[in-house]
């Protein structure tokens, strides 16, 4: 090893460091992260060099193998299991249930808990503008590139796994404990049996009925109470344990205004579906067994 | 430079996939090849080749038999053996032969040449210039002396062919005679061969029949190759299949032949529903595109709607198109049930397709309730109520299942609601609508007393028996002990006890005289009783009670009836049962039927059954996911309470299994999914396709309609219609009974028919009009105009007559014609069984026929010159004489009276009609 | 044959040795190489077999499909347990759902009367047409899982991260829009499950606040069901014909084209951005 590093270097001379005017400014990082990374750039660069393989065969024949098995094993799932094919559509005959496609199911699940603006338009489009804002709002532009690494990212880790798992969960649970009138079935229950739902629920907090005027104060100081905890937690947290405190205040620095409220209006929403889920269900005792419809009610739309 | 995988690990796993991948590659091919309906092909066109020799060498053998074959076969030889000796024919033979081949020459050279005129001529119009016109007319004229030469040689050619041909087939005629019939004789041998050649040649193919009018692609034949073969094929696979069984062969391989047979009935069936157009699914259901037996026959499919029918259903297939008819000819089982869904009522809860031509009068089968109370007591009606079946076992009134207080409550309402004997106060309570008080009962006669013999006798003669049966009175068609068999002899109630159930003699006494004074909806007809008839029977009935049995008929004892609570409780039990739906009850006149519309029960969904709390043993007893339907549908028409403790209204009809199955039958019929709809255009409203609907046909709405009409009235109870009923009959001496109506309208004139319907004595003050000998009676059934205008059409439609009034010039017959018909008549004897006056005591009426003075007024030119050519013909089994039968060497009536009109059996019967129509009508003697 | 690694004296010999290109057919070889090395072949393929460095390297540069990949890359970048070959298997599964998507083209027809039926004779009739149908649509659920355990890879690595930022929002892009592919093609078959899957999907969008007309705020502004979104979706008020041909569109021309456009981006940007993610 060692006898090639002059080699290297006659091969490629390296460059002096250049003044930082005439440095690529990186999006996102600070002075001392542009330049930790080009200096760990160049050692990698070395190291790499080092650890390349030639692309034929290596990754093309794996490629291509692994591409030939995918499609055997397609195949013969093809030659085993049929496509479903149901009756000739017919709009006078509505199914029992009638389902959404098993990668909607999680939107179908989550209108049994939001109004069909929220779960239909707002949701998704929150979840995928989301995803899309990810690398933006990330504070360690330097941790964990190109390998898993659960130390140093660990909220990241956190709040990605734990939605991609509640998405399947959704998924999971619209598909196989779903039936009949969109009704709770355990799996081993018999389809044929189209069970009656009864369900007695309070349209919002301390109303049992829909308010006068469709406004409900309650609902509504709770949600702002809510949101105000989650805006302001940095503030707060604090009070309850010092060190956290401190992080969550460098967090907040770190981002940034601007990037701080984007991410936790994304933040307050992923919470508030758990939530909302719960209340629904009138989880006792969280909420004393009371199902609730809507948290807040206005006018114009409920959520 | 280094690699991470080792590249020989990475070859070998290469390898594996790639042969992996090819083997399914070749094993799906395979597959493909050789699909499932493969084998079935196979054994068809294996066992098909034997079975088409084997009919080549029966054929053959015959023809070997066959003595006429032989002797012309011989005579052939001979003649052709002359023929050949003689030298002028052989000389002929060839001479023509010879022509024929100069012609053929002669004809290719002129046509060849006329090509190249016409080229030429073409050219020469075409062309422009003078020189290029010059130059084709100068080849034109070159060329037209060949023309010239060959056309003439042609037909001096053929000139001289067509002598000598003449010659030649003078003396070749007998011999191309015998080649002719000898052909004929070997037409099946031909056939027979033909079979063979094809079977020899026939590949596996799928078969498929395809008509896009009906969106049809079926593929069921590509299994069931032999379903259009004769029955012969039928026996020999028979065989097959019993060898193989003894042989104790795999399930699998008998099955495969089993699927070979042919179909039943073929000539019944293909013959008006051609394979190639209705395919096999538009009668047998079943997804005809698939190609494997599971998918096609589409038992265990759920979504696939239409899955085949079980085979005792089958004929629910047939009522998709025909859905009107109560009687279709080769569907028994349909016909019953269509019948039995009219006869039980089942429409006055249910509205189904099919039945919307029932007359609104006609459309509640019960009796009217209006006046029940004064027929008779509350407690009988108690009985009656709770179970009707224990009182009649073969009434139409099904178990309701009520409770004691349940069935109070409607014997007070009915009490209450019904109108009173006169003078008898009525109690105001609730307010009802304002129905009675319109119509009070007066029964007008008192009942004098009479003579039960004579009654009973008058019972039997007069014609009670075509509708109601009497035990110990009604004859051998009384019901066998224990079996509930349904029919319309029970069409009027069971009398054996009636008089333990009227309480009131005055009521019968009026009833007897004249039903429709006390019920202006009844089905009961006018039997023309005089006083003294109706009192006999009166007295007769009366005596005609219930068995005291050892075991009292227990029951809690009457209620105060009076009570308004009570009485509300059974106006919402009628409510609530539908009772309205089959018996007219004063102030329900505005409650709706309360069951669910039928018309497209057949397409109902398993899933969407509620089996309430029978559904693990249905589930469990049905084999596959439609059978759950059947059975559902089957055990509701048997047990319709079953599946849930409460809250099921239906009541039980006790019919039997038979009758379950026919109704069934009928049911599956009842369906929403056309067989075929078109539309011309995009926006065109669809067509219904081949469905017999009665909007389109008049010809099948007035069947429709008339036979609503004879079922309601029973009129199978005396007559037999279409071949049905008749149920009289049996119980009348021969030459008794009432006339079968087969052809009636092409016998009758219809404004006869109309005036007779209306009023069947004709005015003459008799009984009967046309038969004077018979006992039993037609009755004045005080049909409204409507309901007659139906019935001649109704007559005239199954006749092919036309359906609407046609004027016609009456037909004047001509006096010469008519003074030989005089001979005729007298030479056949006409009168020794038509008489002209009334009829002697004593005489055989077994001889009598009907008295011909009715012709001119009665009867249709035509028919009187059809029938007397072929009386068996419309009147199967008739003692009328055939005097001219068919001879079918001729392909005419040979006639008893060669010398009349030249033999000629046509004129000599219309010459006998003529004569007939010049008789006087009979005068109307009154009766005395 | 596994190559040790050569001096520089080495592999000038076996470059003398190399053949060149077009000159000779493969001498002194096995019958395989010299068909792969004849005159017809190596006018295809312009360069001989790899056999050694340089002509791996070559074949990779020389080649349209594979000058995707680096010619050289890092050890780790190629283990399955590194990438789980979840990007590489999307692409595949792409490809094999436009070319078996283009053979069911020709047996299918977007009307409400023919296309049921045509999906009917493909599983019963067309030769082979069932395991076609098949194929088509368990890849295209395999695409959907594969695309989402690609997502949850790159993030769980890291290679979200400058400079790959914008990568990700296309790979967010791409994957709504295979989701977009997976929806309009469950309503071709046109049958129940279909039909009312699409129902129930498309109703959400009438609830898209301002613009559907069940949504907050959507028929103040007036939107009705004949001019929301949901009517710009479907062509209609309901899921008809129109939806039908719409979604047939879509499906086959609209989402591929803009599908093939951002992988091409995707692709390049992986290469720009530094070919697959390592450890700094």
């Amino acid at each position: 090893m060692a006898e090639q590093v002059p080699e290297q270097e006659q091969r490629r001379p390296q460059p002096a460091a250049r003044p930082a005017a005439q440095r690529p400014a990186r999006r996102g990082m600070t002075e001392e992260q542009v330049q930790a990374t080009q200096i760990a750039a160049e050692r990698k660069r070395e190291a790499m060099e080092e650890g390349k393989v030639l692309t034929w065969p290596d990754l093309v024949y794996a490629e291509f193998l692994s591409a030939v098995f995918l499609t055997i094993v397609l195949f013969i799932v093809s030659l085993v299991f049929n496509a479903p094919l149901e009756e000739p559509s017919n709009p006078n005959k509505t199914p029992i249930p009638s389902r959404a496609p098993w990668y909607f199911l999680g939107l179908q699940e989550m209108l049994v808990y939001f109004d069909p603006w929220i779960a239909g338009v707002l949701l998704p489009g929150m979840i995928i503008v989301g995803l899309m804002v990810i690398p933006y709002v990330d504070t360690k532009p330097t941790v964990g590139i190109g390998r898993y690494s659960w130390k140093g990212r660990e909220w990241q880790y956190i709040f990605f796994i734990g939605g991609f798992a509640l998405w399947l969960l959704l998924i999971a649970i619209g598909q196989f404990f779903r039936w009949g009138p969109w009704a709770i079935y355990m799996p081993w229950e018999p389809r044929e049996h189209i069970k009656v739902v009864a369900e007695h629920l309070w349209w919002c907090p301390l109303h049992k009925d829909p308010p006068a005027n469709m406004f409900c104060p309650y609902g509504f100081l709770l949600y702002a109470l809510y949101n105000g905890l989650v805006f302001t937690y940095p503030f707060w947290l604090r009070f309850l344990h010092k060190d956290w405190g401190e992080r969550a205040m460098n967090y907040y620095r770190q981002l940034g205004l601007v990037r701080y409220l984007i991410v936790m209006f994304f933040v307050s929403w992923t919470l508030f579906l758990p939530i909302k889920m719960a209340m629904r269900l009138g989880l006792f005792p969280l909420f004393w067994g009371v199902r609730l419809k809507y948290l807040v009610v206005t006018p114009w739309f409920n959520i | 430079m280094d690699q991470l995988y080792n590249t020989r690990r990475l070859n070998q796993i290469f390898v594996a996939l790639n042969l992996t991948a090819l083997a399914l590659i070749l094993i799906t091919i395979y597959k493909d090849q050789r699909p499932e309906w493969y084998p079935y092909q196979t054994t068809y066109i294996q066992l098909f080749r034997q079975y088409a020799q084997q009919e080549l060498n029966r054929v053959q053998k015959e023809l070997q038999g066959d003595a006429e074959y032989q002797q012309l076969k011989k005579q052939l030889q001979e003649v052709s053996a002359k023929l050949n000796a003689n030298p002028r024919y052989k000389e002929l033979s060839r001479e023509v032969a010879r022509l024929n081949e100069e012609l053929k020459k002669v004809q290719t050279q002129l046509s060849e040449v006329r090509l190249d005129y016409l080229h030429y001529e073409d050219e020469y119009f075409w062309a422009r210039s003078q020189s290029a016109k010059e130059r084709y007319r100068r080849l034109m004229q070159q060329l037209k002396p060949t023309v010239d030469k060959l056309t003439a040689q042609m037909e001096d050619i053929q000139a001289q062919l067509l002598k000598v041909t003449e010659e030649f087939n003078a003396l070749d005629k007998e011999r191309q005679e015998l080649q002719k019939k000898l052909s004929e004789k070997e037409f099946a041998l031909q056939v027979a061969q033909a079979s063979v050649e094809s079977a020899q040649k026939a590949k596996p193919k799928i078969q498929q029949i395809h008509n896009p009018e009906l969106h049809l692609v079926d593929r069921c034949t590509t299994c069931h190759m032999g379903y259009d073969k004769p029955e012969s094929w039928g026996e020999f696979l028979k065989e097959r299949i019993a060898q193989l069984e003894k042989r104790k062969a795999p399930k699998a391989s008998i099955d495969i032949l089993k699927a070979l047979m042919p179909h039943p009935r073929q000539q019944e069936l293909f013959a008006k529903h051609p394979v190639s157009k209705f395919g096999c699914t538009s009668c047998h259901g079943g997804q005809g595109v698939a190609l494997k037996k599971d998918v096609a026959h589409a038992y265990n499919e759920k979504f696939w709607e239409t899955p085949m029918l079980p085979i005792k259903y089958v004929e629910a297939g047939c009522g998709k198109c025909h859905r009107y008819e109560m009687t279709l000819a080769g569907a028994p089982k349909l016909s019953r049930g269509k019948q039995l869904y009219y006869m039980l009522g089942c429409f006055g809860c249910h509205d189904a397709k099919g039945y919307e031509d029932v007359p609104e009068d006609l459309q509640k089968i019960g009796p009217s309730l209006t006046h029940i109370a004064t027929k008779t007591s509350p407690e009988w009606l108690f009985r009656w109520l709770k179970n009707p079946h224990a009182w009649s076992p073969n009434t139409r009134m099904p178990m309701f299942y009520l409770r004691d207080d349940e069935a109070w409550a409607l014997v007070a309402y009915l009490r209450h609601a019904t109108e009173v004997v006169q003078g008898e106060a009525k109690p105001q309570l609730i307010d009802l609508e304002p129905h009675y008080g319109k119509q009070p009962l007066r029964l007008t006669k008192r009942y004098p007393g009479g003579d039960p013999t004579r009654g009973r006798q008058l019972v039997q003669q007069v014609g009670c028996l075509g509708c109601h049966r009497i035990d110990g009175v009604g004859g051998p068609q009384e019901r066998e002990k224990g079996k509930r068999v349904l029919s319309n002899k029970d069409f009027g109630p069971n009398l054996s006890k009636v008089g333990s159930k009227i309480t009131n003699p005055d009521w019968l006494f009026n009833w007897l005289l004249n039903p429709k004074a006390i019920d202006p909806k009844a089905k009961m007809p006018n039997l023309r009783l005089s006083d003294q008839e109706a009192a006999d029977i009166t007295a007769f009935l009366l005596t005609l009670r219930e068995q005291p049995t050892a075991r009292p008929v227990a029951f809690t004892p009457t209620p105060q009836l009076d009570n308004p609570e009570l009485i509300d409780k059974g106006f919402r039990l009628i409510a609530n049962y539908g009772c309205a739906g089959c018996h007219n009850i004063p102030g329900t006149e505005k409650l709706t039927k309360i069951g669910k519309n039928l018309s497209d029960e057949a397409d109902l969904d398993p899933h969407l059954i509620d089996f309430g709390q029978r559904v693990h043993e249905i589930f469990e007893k049905a084999p596959t996911y439609w059978d759950r339907k059947y059975i559902w549908l089957r055990e509701k028409i048997l047990r319709p309470r079953s599946f849930r403790e409460q809250g099921l209204r239906m009541p039980n009809l006790n019919i039997s299994e038979e009758d379950a199955d026919a109704l069934l039958t009928a049911i599956l019929s009842f369906t929403k999914r056309e067989v075929a709809t078109l539309k011309v255009t995009a926006t065109d409203l669809p067509q219904t396709l081949y469905v017999r609907d009665r909007a389109d046909d008049p010809r099948i709405a007035a069947i429709s309609a008339g036979q609503k009409l004879v079922f309601s009235y029973n009129c199978v109870g005396c007559h037999i219609v279409e071949g049905y009923g008749g149920d009289i009959w049996p119980l009348l001496e021969d030459g008794m009974q009432p006339p079968n109506l087969q052809s009636e309208g092409y016998r009758v004139n219809h404004d006869w028919l109309f005036r007779f319907l209306h009023d069947p004595t004709m005015g003459s003050g008799r009984q009967h009009y046309i038969r004077p000998w018979l006992k039993v009676r037609m009755p004045t059934f005080g049909f409204d105009d409507g309901e007659v205008n139906t019935l001649i059409r109704y007559f005239a439609a199954l006749d092919n007559r036309p359906i609407f009034q046609e004027f016609r010039t009456p037909y004047r017959p001509n006096p010469a014609t008519a003074a030989v018909g005089k001979k005729l008549f007298d030479a056949l004897q006409c009168m020794a069984c038509h008489p002209t006056g009334p009829v002697q005591p004593g005489a055989d009426v077994a001889q009598l026929a009907p008295n011909l003075q009715l012709a001119r007024e009665r009867l249709q030119p035509e028919w009187i010159v059809d029938w007397l050519l072929d009386p068996q013909k419309f009147q199967p089994g008739t003692r009328m004489p055939t005097f001219f039968p068919y001879n079918e060497q001729t392909g005419k009536h040979d006639s008893p009276m060669p010398d009349i009109l030249g033999g000629d059996a046509r004129k000599q019967a219309e010459a006998l009609r003529d004569y007939l129509l010049t008789l006087a009508p009979p005068t109307m003697a009154k009766r005395p | 044959m596994s190559e040790e690694r050569q001096t520089p004296e080495q592999s000038e010999r076996s470059e003398a040795q190399r053949p060149t290109a077009r000159t000779t057919d493969g001498q002194g070889e096995g019958l395989l190489m010299r068909l792969i090395n004849s005159h017809f072949i190596r006018s295809i393929y312009r360069t001989p077999w790899p056999v050694d460095r340089r002509s791996r390297i070559m074949t990779v540069l020389n080649s349209l499909v594979l000058h995707l990949h680096p010619t050289r890359i890092p050890r780790h970048a190629v283990k399955v347990s590194y990438t789980w070959c979840m990007g590489g298997l999307s692409f595949y599964l792409m490809l094999l759902l436009t070319i078996t998507g283009i053979l069911l083209m020709f047996y299918y027809r977007p009307s409400p009367e023919h296309a049921y039926w045509d999906v009917k004779y493909l599983m019963n009739d067309v030769p082979f047409g069932r395991i076609l149908r098949n194929m088509h649509r368990w890849a295209a659920h395999a695409m959907l899982i594969t695309v989402w355990l690609h997502m949850l890879r790159v993030f769980l690595t890291g290679s979200y991260k400058p400079p790959r930022e914008f990568n990700w929002v296309i790979g967010v892009n791409l994957l709504v829009l295979t989701m977009l592919l997976s929806f309009t093609g469950y309503l071709l078959p046109w049958d129940q499950l279909a039909m009312w899957a699409v129902t129930v999907g498309t109703n959400m969008a009438r609830a898209t606040p301002f613009l559907g007309h069940e949504g907050p705020f959507g028929p103040q502004l007036g939107m009705t069901p004949y001019n929301d979104v949901r009517f710009a979706l479907l062509g209609g008020s309901i899921v008809g014909e129109n939806a039908l041909i719409r979604f047939y569109v879509w499906h086959c021309l609209g989402f591929p084209f803009i599908h093939a456009w951002l992988m091409a981006i995707h692709f390049w940007r992986v290469r720009k951005d530094g070919g697959i993610s390592g450890p700094l």
